[in-house]
């Protein structure tokens, strides 16, 4: 079980919004409980990276700033590269 | 047609979360979505309602308490407490109106994109819930409902044109190609944009400084828990409680900002649903053309400057909501002031000083603002019955998305001489900063490189 944040300004709406669809994928893909994804405040990333596999981030993130994998949430939200992406989760959630 | 309104009536009359669980599972029907799929949304949409008032009555029990009792102490009248935007903006939804604000945002967006008056397409149903708010503070003020769907509807006209305008600032800030913004807050530029103007005249904009180093030393101070229950003791102590009820308060005060965003995200997972149905729906009418993909303001939150101003300033609002001669507002689960702050940064490009001087001089505003809405988001929360507000206790929203305008078009509704004449003013302000902005915009294109 690998467990996913996403974050944004208050962990309601906007992260909520990309957790949702990324479950959504992942259990079209039979991989619903492979991953647990939690949407939380961009104030409390150092509190959750600790105890994570993978940030899904929805701004620009500088490359190495943090231990865990990062990927953008930003084609989830516009539909864009939504597959590129999610195929790149899912090799991290399967390792 | 009596039959028509009369089942209505029945069907608003069965309460909020009934209700909306009803109107939400139709909805997701008319966009096609399997009946399971549909219920599950609806009935996800009632049971964030339930649980936003299970926690706005907490915040009431505890906190309110305590406020009641410095109130007592003190003499300072601050009798409305602050519960933030996330329960804010879920009681908006309660508003018996609320669910027409769905078809409207997406049939002004699609007109709007079929006269190519905007090119953007608007994804975030979140912020249905902002022009909720709105629509609901003017018809409570004025008595009319159908004004404040009139107001909602034309706020967002000015969002979808303010989205266009501020493209490529966007892409400049956030890197992030073909999205927008058309998010209310920003259209806090009618007001704040000749304020930023001046302040460019005076500083230089090369006086900045780096916003990283400092965050990553106070950034804990924005963590929910960590600022409600400092805040929480705070309110403790004023109120005279001892040492040990002080550090409860302090936990119950982190407890409640912690929970709210926890019922608030039920919302998102509600709605999420739907909005992809709408998405798809609007993008397969205008497949053929380049539009922006319209999203909420986070894609901007990686940035610390926003965080830095935000924590920096509590104490500042703290400090003018004790001083401020009729202000009855104890300023709460909206201490982190994302709607001055994030705007500021905006209209700037993320330059601390001036977003720090634009925040101070906007604070007392947003204090004033929210004194004077706070009687309607009460009787809100009095009419759909959720939440029972003690006497002496009102519920207030510091903060809030574009508090002057919204004050603006309050008075205006009610044809006060003041109202009047600021939202003559602001007609005006409104097309000199649509012109400014754009004009902004494309110099920020041209220096991207961008070509069409």
């Amino acid at each position: 079980m690998k467990k996913i944040i996403v974050a944004c300004g208050g962990g309601i709406a906007t992260s909520q919004t990309v957790a949702v669809k990324l479950e959504n994928l992942l259990k079209e893909r039979g991989l619903g409980n492979k991953a647990s994804i939690e949407a939380i405040n961009i104030n409390s990333i150092p509190t959750y990276i600790k105890s994570s596999d993978i940030y899904v981030s929805i701004t620009q993130e500088p490359e190495g700033k943090y231990e865990i994998p990062v990927f953008s949430g930003i084609p989830f939200l516009t539909g864009i590269g939504a597959e590129e992406e999610l195929e790149k989760i899912i090799k991290v959630i399967n390792s | 047609m009596g039959y028509i309104e009369g089942f209505f009536q029945g069907l608003i009359d069965m309460g909020a979360p009934v209700f909306l669980t009803i109107i939400l599972t139709v909805l997701g029907l008319v966009f096609r979505m399997k009946f399971s799929r549909a219920f599950s949304a609806g009935l996800t949409l009632g049971v964030a309602l339930v649980g936003i008032n299970i926690v706005v009555d907490f915040m009431i029990t505890n906190v309110g308490e305590a406020s009641r009792s410095f109130v007592e102490l003190t003499g300072i009248q601050l009798g409305a407490l602050d519960m933030g935007w996330p329960p804010a903006l879920g009681l908006a939804w309660t508003w018996e109106f609320a669910f027409l604000m769905f078809p409207i945002q997406i049939l002004v967006n699609i007109l709007m994109l079929s006269f190519r008056w905007t090119s953007c397409v608007n994804v975030d149903m979140w912020n249905v819930g902002n022009k909720v708010c709105t629509a609901f503070l003017v018809a409570y003020v004025s008595g009319y409902a159908w004004l404040g769907l009139l107001f909602a509807t034309l706020q967002s006209v000015l969002e979808l044109k303010n989205a266009d305008y501020t493209r490529y600032r966007l892409q400049k800030l956030t890197g992030i190609p073909g999205v927008s913004m058309p998010h209310p807050m920003f259209l806090s530029g009618i007001w704040f944009y000749p304020f930023v103007k001046i302040m460019d005249k005076i500083f230089p904009s090369t006086f900045n400084f780096d916003a990283q180093k400092l965050r990553d030393k106070i950034g804990i101070f924005g963590e929910t828990h960590v600022m409600g229950f400092l805040i929480g003791c705070l309110i403790g102590a004023f109120g005279g409680y001892d040492i040990r009820s002080i550090l409860t308060l302090g936990v119950q005060a982190g407890a409640a900002l912690m929970l709210f965003p926890l019922v608030a995200k039920l919302f998102t997972t509600a709605l999420t649903p739907v909005s992809e149905s709408a998405t798809s729906f609007m993008k397969k009418r205008f497949s053929n053309r380049a539009f922006t993909i319209g999203l909420d303001w986070p894609i901007m939150a990686g940035r610390s400057e926003h965080w830095l101003i935000m924590i920096l300033t509590i104490p500042i609002i703290l400090v003018y909501a004790l001083i401020l001669p009729g202000n009855l507002v104890l300023p709460f689960g909206g201490l982190m002031n994302i709607c001055m702050v994030v705007p500021l940064f905006y209209l700037t490009m993320g330059n601390l000083p001036k977003m720090a001087i634009g925040t101070i001089i906007g604070i007392p505003m947003q204090l004033y603002v929210a004194s004077y809405f706070a009687p309607h988001f009460t009787a809100l929360a009095n009419a759909t019955g959720g939440v029972e507000v003690p006497d002496g206790q009102m519920l207030a929203w510091f903060g809030m998305d574009i508090s002057e305008l919204r004050y603006i078009i309050a008075e205006f509704s009610l044809f006060t001489p003041i109202g009047i004449v600021l939202f003559i003013i602001t007609i005006a302000l409104t097309i000199y900063y649509f012109k400014g902005i754009r004009k902004e915009d494309l110099k920020i294109k041209k220096e991207l490189g961008i070509e069409e």
